[in-house]
């Protein structure tokens, strides 16, 4: 796989000639997440952005998506991709994290296509009615769960009142149709599929419902790193902005699919039936500080995290 | 004639100084001549492995002492091999025969290696095991295995070979073979052998001399001279009329008083 | 003429015994083919059921291929390189955590075996670290050692250091101490008894101890690459189950069971030929 992704980048260099041809090439190291939120920073990587900056970006899928700030810290990574929810959480525990760029944004409602998903004949239709019913979650104590809780409040329901069941996202369908959970919250492409059959129906797309803007995730590098080389992470920024601009431009471009296949192992034909949503290019602390308020809110959180702190200027 | 191997006041207690201080056997002594066969016989617990054990210098007496050639022993000392009563357990099991024949002799030097494998091989041919070089202890039978122990014993060329009970395990038939045996090769080697046994036939038929210990508390109550022709013949030997004697002496006196067995 | 006696009886005894034993030996042999083949037809009764389940739709879900998809996807996964790859790096990184974790776990059991001060002092520490479930200490241990491969190795040692510690212990202490005394009456020095005696007579312990090892080894080198990561055949896994190719996390899962079962296969032929005694029972 590394082998793969190492030749695309030859074939990408070979195809666009840059500046920094022949010269020594930085070498970043990137944690990622292999779904399509990051697939702007693959863009980069394919048309040589990044190289044109004179970097060579590395990427380290983590399925998971659980070990993305313990690489940073640990120096195993000097860019990690993450959702807004564990980094506030990292920063409260007061790990020195900088945002550096914007990752994932739901700017507008008819973009947010993950939802809380049931199945159609069980007539569930908001929080109140969810409440001593059983709930799918990727994860709890993070975004999604903290979402699909803030969502049963604005609805009715007492979230406390309902139970949350760890289901990982590709078994979430399976999970609702067997009933071992009344309601799922599901992300692309794995919503998409499943609501694609008669037997389950979307009830509600809690990011916009409940904070449409949000910034679900970023770009993060440590402090210390952010410090100590800032003209690398200037030239990171620089080049995913042109990625960001080109895949948003692209949206609809057969040529996105097999880059996106590359790197989620997602096949072509799958990818076809996705909408694709646009990426932001700036981050917006005000998002975050909402973020943080739910999140103390629904007791993640202590007390509020300063995000101004947080949020390097070249985010904005 | 001095003694090969002495033993003076010899005394065993386990757990010395202990609640539960256990008096194995006391005040035994014994002299052995060179190239003598001495058997010791004793009901089962009486302590003939232990003393067998302090006088190869495998255990220490807790009072008297034990001399070969006139030197003190405190540990094993050279020329003296014990051959375990367990047998079995004494093989190497992952070593073939012929390298547990070997075992005595690998502090040598390299270059005499050949000459001593031969040798062991010779060994083996003595005790009747020739072509069995390469097969492992567990493919042996049990009188075979102790064939073996037999073998390795004299590798080591001992002055003293100590045997304990080295025929319990195995079938009557088999007992007699290899006791024809070991007098076979204490004869063709000279050495001074020790031999413990409740086999009172078996002690009769192999040894110059008998030493027979007491019930507990343990001592050693005769030694007796045996005086048989040699060499011994199972059937002629069994039947002489000394044999006889000594067998019912000796049997009245491991058996004590016992009453006959009521019909 | 005893050994005149001797001699033929020798020679009875031994056509007599090598008859009888070549007896029965044919029997366990016959049995052991009779397990295997009812063993496997249980696994392909087991697996057409699998097959069914899928096509005819007993089980709904889209993460439940057909067996003959999950083989299919096996095949060009192995042929294209797109599973083997993995599961060789797999396989690299659990030999080389197995081989540091085995060396010392065995050093420090023999150690153990043989000292009771040692014991007492480093024993109720092994116990209290041994309990911890390797995927527990994953997370922690990124902080330490990074994702890549140093952590893998190490929790891979970690994994295979206990049982070969603890076995190879037990086997230094059930040495039988006749053996020993057979080394003292020949006048066998103490550490050529420590290497001619005491260590074989321990291989059968610490073999046993690394064939333990091996299995833990390879599942705990899967799981940490699940955790932390992305190489290896359990990143490969959760990779597949996350990109929607259930055929391909199934083929991935079915390499891994035929590697386990390989690696055993390998560790018993190689122990039979390094412990050929150990064919006895
Ligand atoms: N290590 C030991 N600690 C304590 N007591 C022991 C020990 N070894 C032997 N004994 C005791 O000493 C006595 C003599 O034991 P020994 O093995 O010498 O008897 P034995 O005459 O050889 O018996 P057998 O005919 O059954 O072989 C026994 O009562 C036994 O229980
Ligand atoms: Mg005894």
């Amino acid at each position: 796989m590394l082998n793969r992704r190492s030749l695309l980048q030859t074939g990408a260099a070979l195809a666009v000639a840059g500046p920094a041809r022949g010269a020594e090439l930085e070498r970043v190291r990137v944690s990622i997440i292999p779904i399509n939120d990051v697939t702007p920073l693959f863009v980069a990587i394919e048309r040589g952005f990044f190289r044109n900056e004179g970097l060579l970006v590395d990427t380290s899928p983590s399925a998971g998506g659980a070990t993305g700030i313990p690489g940073l810290v640990a120096g195993s990574y000097d860019i990690a991709y993450g959702n807004v929810v564990s980094t506030l959480l990292a920063a409260q525990q007061g790990i020195e994290l900088r945002v550096i760029a914007p990752g994932t944004k739901i700017q507008e409602a008819r973009n947010d296509h993950s939802a809380i998903v049931v199945r159609r004949e069980s007539g569930i239709r908001s929080g109140k009615d969810l409440e001593g019913k059983v709930v799918g979650v990727n994860t709890r104590n993070n975004v999604i769960w903290l979402y699909a809780r803030a969502w049963i409040k604005a609805t009715g329901g007492n979230p406390d009142r309902v139970t949350y069941k760890e289901i990982p996202h590709p078994q979430m369908e399976d999970a609702i149709r067997q009933k071992q959970v009344d309601a799922g919250y599901m992300v692309v492409p794995y919503v998409t599929l499943a609501t694609a059959k008669p037997e389950f129906e979307k009830i509600a797309h809690p990011y916009s419902a409940v904070q449409l803007g949000v910034d679900v995730g970023q770009y993060l590098a440590t402090a210390s790193f952010v410090q100590s080389k800032p003209e690398t992470v200037a030239k990171f920024v620089r080049a995913l902005r042109r990625g960001i601009e080109w895949y948003n431009a692209n949206l609809t471009n057969p040529d996105l699919l097999p880059i996106i296949s590359g790197f989620t192992k997602i096949e072509v034909p799958l990818l076809k039936t996705l909408t694709l949503p646009p990426a932001p290019l700036v981050v917006e602390p005000a998002q975050m500080e909402r973020t943080t308020q739910l999140m103390i809110e629904h007791r993640l959180l202590r007390k509020p995290v300063d995000v101004k702190a947080l949020v390097a200027p070249m985010a904005l | 004639m001095s003694a090969r191997l002495r033993l003076s006041n010899v005394r065993k207690v386990y757990g010395e100084g202990s609640p539960d201080a256990y008096l194995a056997f006391d005040s035994i002594s014994l002299d052995v001549a060179p190239s003598e066969f001495v058997a010791v016989v004793g009901p089962s617990g009486c302590g003939k492995s232990t003393l067998l054990r302090i006088a190869a210098g495998l255990a220490p007496a807790s009072a008297g002492e034990v001399e070969l050639d006139g030197r003190s022993v405190s540990g094993p000392p050279p020329g003296v091999v014990y051959l375990f009563q367990q047998y079995a357990k004494s093989l190497f099991p992952w070593r073939t025969v012929i390298d547990n024949v070997m075992f005595p002799l690998e502090a040598a030097p390299r270059s005499e290696r050949r000459s001593l494998r031969e040798r062991c091989s010779e060994y083996l041919k003595q005790v009747g095991l020739a072509g069995f070089e390469n097969k492992y202890p567990w493919q042996l039978s049990g009188g075979m295995q102790q064939r073996v122990a037999i073998a390795r014993a004299l590798a080591a060329e001992p002055r003293v070979l100590l045997l304990d009970e080295p025929f319990s395990a195995v079938d009557a038939l088999t007992r007699m073979e290899l006791q024809s045996l070991v007098l076979d090769l204490w004869r063709e080697n000279r050495f001074t052998a020790v031999l413990v046994t409740h086999d009172v036939e078996e002690a009769v038929f192999l040894a110059d001399r008998v030493a027979v210990l007491s019930h507990r508390p343990t001592t050693l109550s005769e030694v007796i001279e045996v005086g048989l022709p040699r060499p011994r013949d199972h059937i002629a030997t069994r039947e002489d009329k000394r044999f006889l004697e000594l067998r019912h002496h000796l049997m009245e006196a491991l058996l004590g008083r016992l009453a006959p067995v009521a019909a | 003429m005893g050994q005149s006696l001797a001699a033929p009886a020798v020679a009875r005894a031994t056509t007599a015994r090598s008859a009888g034993s070549q007896n029965p030996a044919p029997r366990p042999r016959r049995n052991w083919a009779h397990t295997r083949a009812s063993g496997f037809a249980l696994i392909l009764v087991l697996l057409a059921l699998w097959e069914a389940s899928s096509r005819l739709g007993w089980v709904q879900g889209q993460s439940w291929p057909p067996f003959s998809a999950v083989l299919v996807a096996a095949w060009r996964g192995t042929l294209g390189g797109e599973l083997s790859l993995p599961l060789l790096s797999t396989i690299g990184r659990m030999l080389a955590g197995y081989a540091i974790g085995c060396s010392l776990g065995v050093a420090l059991g023999l150690l153990l075996g043989a000292n009771r001060w040692i014991r007492w002092i480093v024993l109720p520490v092994v116990e209290m670290i041994r309990p911890i479930p390797i995927p527990a200490i994953v997370p922690p241990l990124i902080l330490f050692l990074g994702i890549d491969d140093a952590l893998k190795v190490f929790v891979v040692a970690l994994a295979s250091f206990f049982p070969a510690l603890i076995n190879t212990m037990a086997g230094v202490l059930g040495v039988d101490d006749v053996l020993l005394q057979t080394a003292r009456t020949f006048r066998v020095g103490w550490s050529r008894t420590v290497l001619r005696v005491v260590l074989p007579a321990t291989l059968p312990a610490i073999a046993s101890g690394l064939r333990v090892a091996i299995g833990l080894a390879l599942v705990v080198t899967v799981v940490a690459e699940m955790i932390a990561g992305s190489a290896g055949i359990g990143y490969y896994i959760v990779q597949m189950q996350y990109a929607l190719r259930p055929d391909a996390m199934y083929a991935a899962v079915l390499c891994l069971a035929v590697t386990g079962y390989v690696l055993n296969r390998l560790f018993l032929i190689g122990e039979a030929r390094l412990m050929p005694w150990m064919g006895r029972g």
